[in-house]
């Protein structure tokens, strides 16, 4: 049980800083106040100090070695050599040939023709790929599914974070463990595959979709409207 | 280059007022700012990237950025807090862009310490070397945020407030970083001193 009049342990790193002279007067006060009535108080005490000491002490001890005279009377005529430069003037824009602008009817001609062009594209494009497409059963989706909005949250490895500390009443929040992606993630796109079947995990947010191997695997979801044929 | 000391009686000028000169053409003040900064900046970057060669050109290119570029300092902190902040943006872009620290490291330091002995130096100086090799490879095992962190409060010699400023991050995180970046190098330290 904690003697409610004892001042509450402060952080290491609080200890730390005290010892770097770092606190500002209250705080330090307030670690002081800790100091005087926590018996262990002197160990951390005394182990904060001995590592900043010893850290500090060690880290100058071997500083980086010092280039020669030589070296640093180079890099200061270069300095000054690009400070004396004269500014980047803005780039000018080139000079171009004047043309007369198009008259409505040019303008008309030219977007009809790039129109049909693009349309042209487009039907030869579609028509070829319908006829190599190979055939297949694909079931309709019975309705449409209701994907519910999900927030955007962040996916990070395992080296990509770190935690220091975290507040208790942040505890709650924190979302800590295996990822849902264990296996490589695999892209692919909407001609890779065949939607059979499909059906919500757990939770209803991700959907999950078997795989031929018989595991359901968690899927991110494109919009529907371009996943539908 | 002159060398500019002080003695008692000699006025040595602030930075702003050497800013302020070198706003008005005067190359000397220029000279007084570079010695007076090179090597803390110098420690910086070398710390973060971990060769000579590497860290000289983050030095050069962070004084010509900081000095052109004297209309955007806003003079709410110290001139030596804004070129530590540029110098080490300019450290670790130089270290991305040259894939230095993962890949480089182990073979610059193996090459200085090569160097070091070939020139028959004492041996406190391979001593050192190997120190210094020891720490660039502890210093290599922390997070970015952490090494950074780490750096200019050791090597910049910036107070928290300071580091907390040029990183733009909270005293309670600086407070935080340089804890578990000591932990984790005397962890390391211990282990491979002891071999």
């Amino acid at each position: 049980m904690t003697d409610p009049l004892r001042p509450p342990t402060p952080r290491p790193e609080l200890l730390a800083a005290y010892i770097d002279g770092e606190l500002d007067p209250a705080t330090a006060a307030r670690v002081e106040a800790w100091l005087l009535t926590d018996p262990h108080a002197c160990e951390l005490l005394d182990e904060q100090y001995l590592l900043s000491r010893s850290h500090r002490e060690f880290w100058r001890a071997v500083s980086p070695p010092e280039p020669s005279t030589a070296r640093w009377n180079h890099l200061f005529n270069q300095i000054d050599k690009r400070l004396q430069q004269p500014p980047a003037s803005p780039a000018q824009p080139l000079p171009c040939r004047h043309t007369p602008p198009p008259t409505p009817a040019r303008r008309w001609s030219f977007t009809t023709s790039v129109s049909l062009a693009i349309a042209l594209a487009l039907l030869v494009i579609v028509t070829t790929w319908r006829q190599q497409r190979p055939e297949r059963d694909l079931l309709p989706l019975q309705s449409p599914l209701a994907i519910p909005v999900v927030e955007t949250f962040a996916v990070l490895s395992e080296s990509e974070i770190e935690i220091n500390s975290v507040h208790a009443q942040d505890g709650s929040a924190l979302v800590v463990g295996d990822s849902v992606l264990r296996q490589p993630l695999v892209l692919a796109n909407i001609h890779d595959f065949a939607l059979d079947s499909m059906q919500c995990d757990e939770d209803g947010l991700l959907p999950n979709v078997p795989m031929s191997n018989g595991s359901m695997r968690p899927m991110i979801l494109a919009p529907m409207d371009s996943v539908r044929d | 280059m002159t060398i500019v000391t002080s003695s008692p009686g000699l006025v040595v000028p602030t930075d702003e007022q050497l800013l302020g000169r070198h706003a008005t053409g005067d190359r000397a003040s220029l000279e007084v700012l570079f010695l007076r900064y090179r090597s803390v900046a110098y420690r910086v970057a070398y710390r973060l990237l971990g060769n000579e060669a590497d860290a000289l050109d983050a030095v050069q290119e962070s004084f010509i950025k900081v000095l052109s570029n004297l209309d955007h300092f806003q003079r709410r902190s110290s001139f030596k807090t804004w070129l530590l902040r540029i110098v080490s943006n300019a450290a670790l872009d130089i270290g991305r862009t040259r894939g230095r620290r993962e890949i480089v490291t182990q073979q610059a330091i193996y090459q200085e310490a090569q160097h070091e002995r070939s020139c028959s130096e004492p041996s406190a100086e391979v001593e050192r070397a190997d120190l210094r090799r020891l720490l660039d490879e502890a210093l290599a095992t922390l997070p970015e945020p952490q090494r950074k962190t780490f750096v200019l409060h050791v090597d910049g010699e910036l107070s928290y407030r300071e580091v907390a400023e040029v990183l733009g991050i909270s005293i309670g995180t600086v407070m935080s970083r340089l804890y578990y970046a000591r932990q984790k190098l005397r962890g390391y330290l211990a282990q491979r001193m002891k071999l």
